[in-house]
């Protein structure tokens, strides 16, 4: 089966797929893949999936958004401002959940890049933590914290900080809270994974050349994690665009996401046709964002974090 | 800003620094003369590389003191000693171009505008790298990107020029194409060098004087002369080219070796009487003679038995493998025209020597298998 497989791709190999194999052979034998024969074979199961999964119900969708019961669906965003509104919301939850968690990560990547290895395991491990529970509970969690009567909120009116329960919740900083915890590994890793590729010869080469520590974090350092920084940003922001669970739970309905109207238009009002409509807009919007971060970075490396 | 002058003074005193117990280097003393290129040579794990660390001020001293010009260095932070430090895997900053590289000692001096061109293509033209300015660092080649190192650690003159097995990843022809390269550039602006090798060939080549480093300590200093024909030690001996040695018994002023007394000059301290010692002899200072023709030997000198092993053919000279009685191998060297004749493998030879050209050292390796 695998001799099959060989002699089937070796015949169907292209120019590129050669002249690439022996340049990387030549030039730089550890980065090897083992790609180029039977193991091609092994990605139609996905291929399969996908299609099956996901584009079939995409080119439903997008059909039913014009059809069901026509394009007017779309007009939607203009006659109700609700709608218009929640792409704003949309994109303002998304930018800030982006920019809180770009902050937070940026020092817990550089913490984890200077640690030993075995400080820098758990701090992985405590990154990736939330993961092995549900986001249901793990929102949940959150309100117990930031509800009025939640830990927060007791804590500092027992203090006496506070007189009156601050508003943690059902509004965009319970959004963003939440959101930014549970998007956080995916900004770490692209952050941590572009320091991890940065020679450690570089920074003491700066400070030789008479930079100080500051200087040469801000010249050499920072601008070498720019990938990392852009892909990071850049998954979760597209991210935070479809996010449901966390806005449901933690914010509030008079400020809702454009995932929460699909809901709503589809479970309340079974409407198909507009739930269709804003789940094309709302995917067009990814899209856009993706395209324009493309032109920062190449696509390979938002998913590797770069190289 | 370049009459300034890169013939810095640097004195090592007493140097130590370990690793949380684990030994880095252990009592380094060392002084560096203006314009000096002083190479530290020795394995891998030596503490050259910490050595190097030290004086640049990315590690801390335990104890011990390093002055620049008389200035103590402990306490002044890397980025104000005034040193160029060229690394191994060259540490050019990947996102700026070659001459944006050379650029940055002189941006953090506020050094700007025309200056800062006009300097910058001065140090590119000193490495033969004019054209080459726009360049990234994935854009140039091994040599090139050394280079651009280079330019960028002696464009803002500092007192002194680092080097850590600067060329340790190029391959063998253009690594003796850069020794050159170095070594005229070095010259040319006078400058004070430690260079670090591993590479005992590098180190002969391109040095005034040479540090053999082991374990931690400087094993000898001396110029490639001293080290090759005086090496204090067999590990120096064994290190710094080829050697011939002969393990024996010291007393009276001569080796025990086998039937015969060899004399020999002790080279620093001489062995204790009735210790282990070995002679060290080099390939080029040894005759062969046939055993029927030991009457040709040159009064004085010291003579051995041995068996003829093999010959072997060098181009430049021929390398005669002898045993002797204990299995001992000797080696001579000598020019292509010495007739093989009467000296195939297999016949009885006596090989000698000058005993000036030969040198006695205490044999430790001896006493410490002998104290185990
Ligand atoms: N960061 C470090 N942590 C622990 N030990 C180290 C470290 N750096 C070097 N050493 C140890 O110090 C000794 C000297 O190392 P080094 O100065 O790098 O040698 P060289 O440059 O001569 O190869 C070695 O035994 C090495 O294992
Ligand atoms: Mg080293």
């Amino acid at each position: 089966m695998a001799e099959l497989g060989e002699v089937d791709m070796s015949g169907a190999t292209n120019a590129t797929n050669a002249t690439a194999t022996t340049t990387g052979a030549a030039a730089a034998p550890a980065r090897r893949r083992p790609g180029g024969t039977g193991w091609n074979l092994l990605v139609w199961p996905a291929l399969v999936f996908l299609a099956v999964l996901f584009l079939l119900p995409f080119f439903q969708t997008a059909l039913r958004s014009v059809t069901d019961p026509g394009p007017a669906n779309y007009a939607i965003f203009w006659t109700d401002p609700v709608y218009a509104r929640s792409l704003v919301t949309t994109f303002l939850t998304a930018l800030v959940v982006t920019v809180s968690a770009l902050l937070i990560a940026y020092p817990y990547a550089y913490l984890m890049y200077r640690s030993t290895p075995v400080m820098a395991g758990v701090l992985t491990l405590l990154v990736i933590l939330p993961f092995f529970t549900s986001l249901l509970v793990r929102t949940y969690a959150w309100t117990v914290w930031l509800q009025q009567t939640g830990v927060i909120n007791s804590a500092l009116l027992d203090l006496g900080v506070i007189d009156a329960p601050l508003p943690l919740m059902r509004n965009l900083l319970g959004v963003a809270i939440g959101m930014t915890h549970s998007l956080l590994p995916f900004m770490v890793f692209p952050i941590y994974a572009s320091m991890r590729r940065i020679s450690p010869a570089l920074v003491p080469a700066a400070r030789s050349l008479g930079a100080t520590g500051a200087f040469a974090f801000r010249t050499v350092f920072l601008p070498l994690t720019a990938p990392g920084v852009i892909s990071g940003s850049l998954i979760v922001f597209v991210m935070s665009l479809g996010y449901y669970v966390t806005p449901a739970l933690l914010g509030s309905p008079n400020n809702a996401m454009l995932s929460e109207l699909i809901v709503n238009q589809v479970e309340q009002q079974v409407e198909f046709g507009i739930g269709s409509a804003i789940g094309i807009v709302l995917l067009a919007l990814t899209l856009v964002f993706l395209f324009l971060g493309t032109r920062v970075v190449r696509f390979k490396d938002i998913v590797t974090g770069g190289r | 800003m370049t009459e300034k002058t890169l013939g810095g003074e640097l004195s090592l005193t007493d140097v130590r620094r370990s690793y949380g117990g684990q030994r880095g280097v252990d009592s380094v003393s060392l002084d560096v003369r203006s314009g000096e290129f002083l190479t530290m040579l020795g394995p891998s794990g030596s503490g050259k590389t910490t050595t190097l660390n030290l004086i640049a001020g990315f590690l801390d001293t335990d104890s011990g003191s390093i002055t620049l010009d008389g200035r103590e260095l402990a306490g002044i932070p890397a980025h104000r000693r005034e040193l160029g430090v060229v690394f191994q895997q060259y540490a050019l900053f990947p996102h700026m171009t070659a001459a944006q590289n050379i650029a940055y000692p002189l941006r953090v001096r506020g050094v700007k505008g025309a200056e800062q061109r006009r300097l910058v293509a001065e140090a590119l033209d000193l490495v033969h790298l004019a054209e080459y300015g726009d360049r990234t660092p994935a854009q140039l080649s091994g040599g090139q990107q050394q280079r651009v190192a280079l330019a960028r650690a002696i464009v803002f003159r500092p007192r002194l020029l680092l080097m850590d097995e600067p060329l340790g990843a190029l391959d063998k022809k253009l690594r003796e194409a850069m020794q050159i390269e170095i070594t005229r550039i070095c010259r040319e602006l006078g400058a004070t060098v430690i260079y670090v090798t591993h590479d005992q060939e590098e180190a002969l080549a391109m040095s005034d004087r040479i540090a053999i480093y082991n374990a931690g300590r400087i094993e000898q200093l001396g110029t490639a002369e001293e080290l090759y024909e005086r090496p204090a030690s067999l590990f120096v001996a064994d290190f710094v080219g080829e050697s011939t040695v002969l393990h024996g018994t010291y007393s009276a002023g001569a080796l025990a070796f086998g039937g015969a007394r060899l004399t020999a000059a002790a080279a620093g301290t001489a062995p204790a009487d009735g210790t282990a010692a070995a002679l060290v002899l080099r390939p080029e200072n040894v005759a062969v003679y046939p055993a029927s023709a030991e009457g040709d030997v040159p009064e004085g000198h010291n003579r051995v038995r041995a068996t003829v092993e093999e010959w072997i053919y060098l181009g430049v000279a021929k390398k005669c493998l002898l045993a002797c009685s204990d299995g001992t191998v000797v080696t001579a060297r000598t020019a292509t025209t010495v007739d093989e004749g009467p000296l195939g493998p297999g016949a009885e030879a006596v090989v000698a020597w000058d005993p000036e050209k030969s040198v006695v050292v205490p044999d430790h390796r001896e006493t410490a298998a002998a104290n185990q």
